[in-house]
């Protein structure tokens, strides 16, 4: 199907990052902390695209309400992949990235761990795509891990964000997750441009007729509970 | 008491300001929505003799006129007439979807609670709202969501008819050019004469009839819709 070559090809991005992430932390092996992130999907029926955890220094913020989306964090909202995000998307930044997995289905959580690659990169964002819209993304940006010991935690839910890069269509053909099995990534902006939250889906159900989502795909905030543990 | 807690809250800012009596803030107000505009913010510093808005109580007649059309000169011409408790100042003018306003420097004359109120477009009666927040004396920036309020005081007919004046029906104007024509109105009355956590908009999928004249896929949104950004001096 469709939408399972969309997921698999996500998938397969993903993973190729894995590698990356991992073997450029070695760099600085004195200086790494490991962080553990959990997330648990708190929606009824949004699958999350893998997601993509960046370590940062204070200076950096992936995404700002009203300022317009980076590619990277567009190619995710709107097609699942972060691969640009968590790789060319911090070239040049005192950063790290890395990804989970795989997709998080609705009621699924998924713990993996990062690994920073200097002291200074004690900020973490978190993101991962409602794979049932346009543009969507839940994410938490920047929350400062300077404070933990080893064993600290630090739970936040998290809000929907809309990338602003995509028109809330719903339509057919315009969705990659399983709902619509539909294109993900398009570089053109069709919408605000500027990063906002998001007003959950209508829906056909619910007076968009000519969405192809139900009743069972509308959302509220927040969208993902992310536990971020200090190893 | 909270009168000797003033006291002492205006001595500390005193000493890390330097300026007796004069408290600057400086307010950020951030549009988190992806539709709808915010009308020119009213801010006002206030004792708790004043208070701009309760949920569960009928808005005042200046709250509503906010609320219904985005004028702030009603109430505050009413907050003039007790300015020792309170001081007060309209800022800015549309606030477009998700952008960020300019940084406004804003005179408190040391009133320890701060509230904020500005119309959100296309609606009937709804407002952005900030309740009596206490105004830190700590220097720092705090950052505070705002949610969407109903006054209360008009129906949620979602007919954009140009009716922004007290006790008019309809909504003035959508100034993004996304709301259509033709609707039959949503509703007529109103359940609620408090003020109440706005239900949304529920528009319609169809810019030349339907129910509502404000467009489903555009003019919805989730709490919060603003991020207001406050800078202690």
């Amino acid at each position: 199907m469709k939408n399972q070559y969309t997921l698999a090809v996500v998938l397969l991005g993903s993973m190729l990052l894995v590698a990356c992430g991992g073997s450029s932390s070695d760099d600085n092996a004195e200086s790494s902390t490991s962080y553990e992130i959990t997330v648990v999907n708190l929606t009824n029926n949004q699958p999350l695209s893998p997601v993509a955890v960046i370590a940062h220094a204070s200076d950096f913020s992936a995404w700002a309400v009203g300022s317009a989306a980076s590619t990277g964090l567009e190619e995710m909202a709107e097609g699942g992949d972060n691969s640009t995000l968590i790789g060319a998307g911090i070239d040049g930044v005192d950063a790290v990235g890395e990804s989970g997995a795989g997709p998080i289905p609705p009621g699924g959580s998924e713990t993996f761990t990062i690994e920073t690659g200097a002291d200074t990169q004690n900020r973490i964002t978190v993101a991962s795509m409602f794979v049932n819209t346009n543009d969507a993304f839940v994410g938490l940006g920047s929350v400062d891990v300077s404070g933990l010991s080893s064993g600290d935690s630090i739970t936040h839910t998290a809000p929907i964000y809309d990338a602003g890069t995509e028109a809330n269509s719903e339509a057919a053909g315009t969705i990659p997750g399983p709902a619509d099995g539909g294109e993900g990534y398009n570089p053109a902006r069709d919408d605000v441009d500027r990063v906002f939250r998001h007003a959950g889906v209508v829906s056909a159900d619910d007076g968009l007729s000519t969405s192809v989502l139900n009743e069972s795909h509308r959302f509220d905030a927040p969208g993902a509970r992310i536990t971020i543990t200090r190893q | 008491m909270t009168f000797k807690k003033l006291l002492g809250a205006a001595a500390v800012s005193m000493a890390v300001s330097g300026a007796a009596q004069a408290v600057e803030i400086s307010v950020t107000l951030t549009n988190l929505t992806g539709g709808m505009y915010f009308t020119p913010r009213l801010l006002v510093a206030h004792t708790s003799a004043v208070d701009m808005f309760e949920v569960g109580t009928a808005a005042s007649t200046g709250l509503a006129t906010i609320a219904e059309g985005g004028d702030t000169s009603v109430l505050g011409a009413a907050l003039d007439a007790t300015p020792d408790n309170n001081r007060h100042q309209s800022f800015g003018g549309l606030l477009a979807p998700a952008t960020v306003s300019a940084v406004y420097s804003f005179e408190t004359d040391d009133h320890p609670y701060l509230s904020m109120a500005a119309m959100l477009l296309p609606t009937n009666d709804a407002f952005v709202g900030l309740d009596s927040w206490v105004i830190p004396t700590e220097p720092g920036t705090y950052t505070i969501n705002l949610n969407a309020y109903d006054a209360g005081t008009e129906a949620n007919d979602e007919i954009v008819n140009g009716g922004g004046a007290l006790g008019v029906p309809g909504i003035p104007v959508d100034p993004g050019g996304n709301a259509g024509t033709g609707g039959t109105g949503v509703t007529a009355t109103e359940a609620n004469n408090t003020v109440h956590i706005h239900r949304g908009n529920i528009g319609d999928d169809n810019p030349t009839g339907g129910a509502s004249d404000v467009s489903n896929s555009v003019h919805r949104w989730l709490n919060p819709v603003a991020r207001l950004t406050v800078t202690i001096n």
